[in-house]
């Protein structure tokens, strides 16, 4: 079924966004500078900028970010020609006056997101984009948590509210191939002409497989990070992406020597521990939980001593959606008080 | 005791459960709910009640034709509660104003004296128009506001988020999300008079349906909260929770106040009444319930 050499596959590149989640959202001016030069050189098609969960999302909830929306997307923008500048739109977190901003600064690419049943909570930004002219695509986060007819409905009211694509997040790193296929599949045959894009995270090492079967399931947009600097285990590594598709003749505007170099740009200047799967990121991978939630999991777990692979079963079963991170404090504080009462 | 009339504007889930709820209360009647179309659930359930309950029912008017039965039973109440939506209360207010009722806002828009009923039932109660915010306002305002009652200017920001269960989030709440922000934002700064504060709203799709949920966050710069300030503002903070359980009896705090370095957290959740919405539309049920306290309120005075 593979269409070789037909169209170009979209390379987005979320280093800078979906990275700052593994650096608590403190990324810097010259790091920004650094990386967008390099991605550039390279020929990424989209280099995404911003708090981990987007603009807007700068708080105590998730973690306050290191420089404001607009200083990062204005330092950017100064650099990037050819590479468009894209940003994370979570309504609930951004708003109105947030998206004014980005379009005022020069931003590119839009990606309003919401979890894979809300879509509806993203209609009037995204027809308020659709009127601006602006490239706009519809994002389903956590898309593990339910089949593909759902996320088939969910992707049509995007699509209808004037979205230009859809990009499925396993924000969770809980896909195996199979759901790939079946999911991707689904959507590119059901939704025609519409771009359907993947985006991965490694909780189960499998972050290059899925990607590669999403394109071979009919996907055209990829999501990936250098040395996989993203959320909990990290992302799609860009570098060995490029790499796996031009072995497969998949073919991308991105150069593979200078992807390379972005690889090794980001472990010298952006990464402060590259991206592992630790014990508890699969635990976080099998207990479906959004990958942002790890380090405040971590955190919580340490101080009041209990399991952190317990919290994240615990969080699994509660189905925490991602925003929810203050549900990890009252899951800590209810096993710890069950640990006691198991105790006496 | 004469009851206070009241008509109910809307015909969607917050004016239904509103319904409900007046048809319990000692101090107000519902004479008039109007919206636009019987089609709507509300106007079908209340009509089939009506058929069922005659005797009960016998002053409620039903009407589809919104604000038009608005003006032409004009004298058979006092008080409107407006339930429909931001857009439709911008384009009615002035007509309210000409009938002369007193009006309690339950839209998102900036419209009236915005009442927290815990914190200043009294204040606006004198306001022709009430706003009652926003239901994450009504559960994380009380918190904010005992914040900055007990650590003053020390208190840089505030934040607070609310989860609520997707089914119980209708049309037009979906469509107002950033309406919400604002107004909850709105109501932070001007109770707890801060300058800097977030709002951030989360819907989850989980079965069984989750109850509302609201963490409130304080960033306190200066010296540490000791242990004794902590221990103050537990008791203010219990003693208003309290004062607010006697109108929204599901209401609790979840999560005690905790210190993590210089940020204070404090959750609470809202199990809703089961009126109209099952119990888990606290978030339904907390922003009626205290529109209920301030019409009931306004009985007792006048």
């Amino acid at each position: 079924m593979q269409k070789k050499n037909k169209k170009k596959i979209i390379i987005s590149d979320a280093t800078l966004r979906d990275g700052n989640h593994a650096i608590k959202h403190q990324i810097n001016r010259a790091q920004l500078n650094i990386y967008c030069k390099a991605a550039e050189r390279a020929g990424v098609d989209i280099v995404e900028v911003g708090h981990g969960n987007g603009i807007g999302a700068s708080s105590i909830q998730v973690g306050l970010s290191n420089l404001a929306d607009t200083k990062m997307l204005e330092i950017c923008r100064k650099i990037l020609k050819k590479t468009k500048l894209g940003i994370h739109v979570i309504p609930g977190f951004a708003t109105k006056n947030d998206i004014d901003n980005a379009i005022n600064i020069g931003v590119d690419v839009f990606r309003i997101a919401s979890h894979c049943t809300e879509a509806d909570i993203t209609q009037k930004h995204i027809e308020y984009i659709r009127k601006k002219n602006k490239m706009v695509l519809g994002v389903l986060m956590m898309s593990h948590m339910v089949n593909k007819n759902v996320l088939y409905d969910q992707a049509k009211k995007m699509k209808q509210y004037g979205a230009d694509g859809l990009v499925l997040m396993d924000s969770a790193g809980a896909y195996l191939p199979s759901d790939v296929k079946e999911k991707v599949s689904y959507l590119s045959r059901k939704l025609k002409k519409f771009p359907i894009g993947f985006h991965a995270h490694n909780n189960l090492g499998l972050a290059i497989a899925n990607s590669v079967e999403a394109v071979n399931s009919g996907a055209s947009m990829i999501d990936g990070c250098a040395r996989g600097f993203g959320a909990g285990a990290g992302n799609t590594q860009i570098e060995v992406l490029i790499a796996v598709f031009n072995k497969l003749k998949i073919r991308t505007n991105v150069d593979l020597y200078k992807i390379l170099d972005c690889g090794d740009i980001a472990e010298k200047f952006l990464v402060k521990s590259i991206p592992s799967i630790s014990s508890t990121s699969v635990v976080s991978g099998l207990s479906g939980v959004f990958s942002g939630f790890i380090k405040h999991v971590i955190k919580h777990s340490e101080k009041h001593k209990v399991n952190p692979r317990d919290v994240f079963f615990e969080l699994g079963k509660r189905n925490a959606v991602a925003g929810q991170e203050d549900l990890i404090l009252d899951v800590v504080k209810n096993l710890k008080k069950s640990k006691q009462n198991f105790i006496y | 005791m004469k009851k206070i009339r009241v008509a109910i504007f809307g015909t969607g889930n917050i004016g239904t459960d509103l319904l409900v709820k007046i048809f319990r209360s000692k101090y107000l009647e519902c004479n008039l709910f109007s919206g636009r179309s019987f089609l709507s659930l509300g106007l079908k359930k209340f009509r089939a009640e009506k058929l069922k309950n005659k005797r009960k029912y016998r002053n409620l008017i039903l009407s589809d034709k919104g604000v038009n039965a608005l003006v032409k039973n004009s004298n058979n109440f006092d008080l409107i509660f407006d339930c429909t939506s931001a857009k439709l209360h911008k384009k009615n207010f002035k007509l309210f104003r000409k009938l002369k009722k007193k009006i309690i806002n339950l839209t998102p828009t900036d419209d009236g004296y915005m009442c927290i009923p815990v914190l200043n039932l009294e204040e606006c109660n004198k306001s022709i128009e009430l706003n009652m915010v926003s239901c994450g306002a009504q559960s994380s305002v009380p918190v904010a506001f005992t914040m900055s009652k007990i650590f003053k200017k020390r208190v840089q920001y505030i934040e607070t988020t609310s989860t609520i269960s997707s089914k119980s989030a209708g049309p037009a709440t979906r469509l107002n999300l950033d309406e919400y922000i604002y107004s909850t934002q709105r109501a932070i700064n001007y109770f707890a008079r801060v300058n800097k504060c977030k709002a951030i709203l989360n819907l989850n799709p989980a079965f069984p349906h989750i109850n509302m949920e609201t963490t409130t966050y304080a960033k306190i710069k200066g010296k540490k909260v000791s242990k004794s300030e902590l221990n103050r503002f537990k008791k203010l903070l219990k003693s208003i929770i309290s004062k607010l359980r006697k109108y929204v009896r599901g209401h609790k705090i979840i999560v005690e106040p905790t210190l993590i370095d210089d940020v204070l957290v404090v959750k609470t959740k809202t199990i809703g009444a089961g009126d109209y919405l099952p119990s888990y539309a606290g978030n339904l049920d907390i922003i009626n319930c205290a529109a209920v306290a301030a019409g009931e309120y306004y009985a007792k005075k006048k």
